[in-house]
């Protein structure tokens, strides 16, 4: 940046503080975190978003620039910590890019980088990351596959570092996901063996002791996830009901003039409201054909697990959500309407559970 | 053809431009350069080239077109995919669509006019015979079926007035 760019630059950013110290509005701490980005510092960018999120809490625009600029950081770190490991490779330098690479969600290169290590250096701690980089994928993809790979990472893991619960919890996340009980229940025996008298692994050993009786095998549990995208530990697989009232939020949606019919599946029931007869029934099985083909489709594809899809054409437009309770749909006579799109999240709770999946990855 | 998709994947959020057609062959495509070296490659999950991508999501796209021509709805000439990862946003035009494969955090919406304006600058594109074009030699729209029950046949027609903008506005 030019010395006269700078100088407008900072006198931007006096305005901007000017106008927040007289206003503390989200518009003003928004204002001064951009003029922050004009010039790239990093660190003032999250104090200025920090403080604008203590005092007004989910502004999506302070939380955006928050996490492009953690994104940033971030990548800053990973070119940091690559260059030191061409000079120096080290255990500490390897695990810490892994962490980071983990955190940031790119979950392929937090793999290769912990194959690049194990390559160079081998070691339980090497394969360890591979383990948790492809169960991390696991989670976020539903596919069987990864989490076969990623069990059979963590058993060789658990061979060789065998003081180490590590790999062991990441067998119990595989176990428990597929409902394999029997399985999670041995792993929490050895988890215990190495730490004992740990309360939380004590409780997990006791629900899991309770649960044995529904196991499944790993591989079953492993093939009914890829094949319904839920975990036999989510609200869905364990009969949970959503908190909202799905009824009267049929009901008020299907009274806009805008709305055709409001849809709501579960297993095989479905509400149908705005239609009646066989036209509700060839609807909502449609309905629920569009929206297993999608949760298979973004597993094959690669995009993570599928939250929504809306389509449109001559008849409107069919938005459905696609959530950890079950299917909604809205037809629509014009576009999607994000207040429709908001309700149809809130009752398959899929608003919340849907990105912290992704974000958690 | 390729000008254009250079075009959309200039703005922040978008990944991929590509034009495919209905049977899934990847017409042409670009990619963003701000993904850096892996910028060949659908998603950090796997290294999916772009060909996979438009074959699987031509796949989805006649399965979706198949369950709701069972309702005699017609065809969908605009599909969205929001996903954990990325989302996918559909354009269908004459016998091919327009796939973007944007940012999660990226309204779909704000790709809306974009690609609109891509549609139909493509659509002259492939009348004045610029580039390659998947329907040559069918002289217009893609071929209705026998029934009106085979949907995917009518992916391809636009909406109603011929034009993809037009439409849109009138839905």
């Amino acid at each position: 940046m030019s010395f006269f760019s700078n100088f407008t630059s900072k006198k931007r950013i006096r305005a901007a503080l000017r106008r927040l110290g007289a206003e503390p509005s989200a518009e003003n701490y928004v204002a001064v975190a951009r003029e922050h980005v004009v010039v790239g510092n990093l660190q003032d960018i999250l104090r200025v978003c920090s403080e604008g999120l203590s005092l007004h809490p989910g502004n999506a625009e302070l939380m955006r620039i928050a996490e492009r600029a953690r994104q940033l950081q971030l990548d800053s770190r990973i070119r940091t910590l690559r260059q030191d490991l061409t000079l120096s490779p080290r255990p500490a330098l390897w695990r810490e890019l892994c962490d980071v690479l983990l955190e940031c969600g790119r979950l392929q290169h937090a793999e290769e980088t912990a194959e690049q290590w194990w390559n160079q250096a081998g070691g339980g701690e090497s394969t360890f990351y591979r383990a948790r980089a492809r169960a991390s994928q696991f989670f976020q993809g539903c596919r069987a596959s990864d989490g076969k790979v990623a069990w059979d990472l963590a058993l060789e893991a658990v061979r060789e570092m065998p003081g180490d619960s590590r790999p062991l919890e990441v067998q119990y996340d595989i176990s428990k996901a597929a409902g394999a009980w029997a399985e999670a229940r041995k792993v929490l025996a050895r988890i215990l063996e190495i730490s004992p008298g740990h309360p939380q692994h004590e409780q997990r050993f006791r629900d899991a002791s309770q649960r044995v009786h529904d196991s499944k095998s790993l591989r079953a549990g492993l093939a009914e996830i890829e094949a319904t995208g839920r975990f036999a530990d989510s609200p869905e697989a364990n009969g949970g009901q959503s908190n909202v009232a799905i009824r009267p939020l049929l009901k008020r949606m299907g009274a806009d003039s805008d709305v055709k019919a409001v849809i709501f599946q579960r297993g095989g029931t479905a509400l149908v409201q705005g239609l009646h007869g066989g036209t509700a029934d060839r609807t909502a099985r449609a309905v629920r054909e569009v929206g297993v083909s999608t949760r298979s489709s973004a597993r094959r594809i690669g995009i993570g697990r599928s939250l929504e899809v809306s389509v449109e054409g001559e008849f409107g437009s069919l938005v459905i959500a696609l959530g950890t309770m079950g299917t909604a749909a809205c037809w629509g006579r014009s576009y999607r309407k994000p207040e429709h799109a908001d309700a149809l999240q809130t009752i398959v709770g899929a608003s919340k559970a849907g990105h912290a999946t992704g974000g958690a990855a | 053809m390729r000008q254009i998709l250079n075009s959309l994947v200039q703005y922040e959020g978008i990944h991929s431009a590509s034009v495919v057609s209905l049977d899934g062959v990847l017409v042409a495509s670009s990619i963003g350069q701000a993904n850096g070296p892996r910028e060949a490659t659908l998603s950090d999950h796997e290294d999916q080239p772009i060909q996979t991508l438009a074959a699987l999501t031509s796949g989805w796209l006649g399965e979706v077109s198949r369950s709701i021509g069972r309702l005699s709805w017609g065809g969908p000439y605009r599909c969205v995919l929001r996903a954990t990862q990325r989302t996918l946003v559909i354009h269908a035009f004459t016998g091919s669509f327009l796939l973007l494969v944007l940012d999660p955090d990226v309204d779909p919406e704000e790709t809306r006019s974009l690609m609109d304006d891509a549609v139909q600058h493509l659509m002259g594109h492939i009348q004045t015979g610029g580039g390659h074009s998947t329907d040559s030699g069918m002289g217009g729209p893609y071929p209705q079926g026998a029934l009106p029950s085979q949907p995917t046949t009518n992916v391809g027609i636009p909406m109603p007035g011929g034009s993809i903008s037009e439409s849109a506005g009138n839905s």
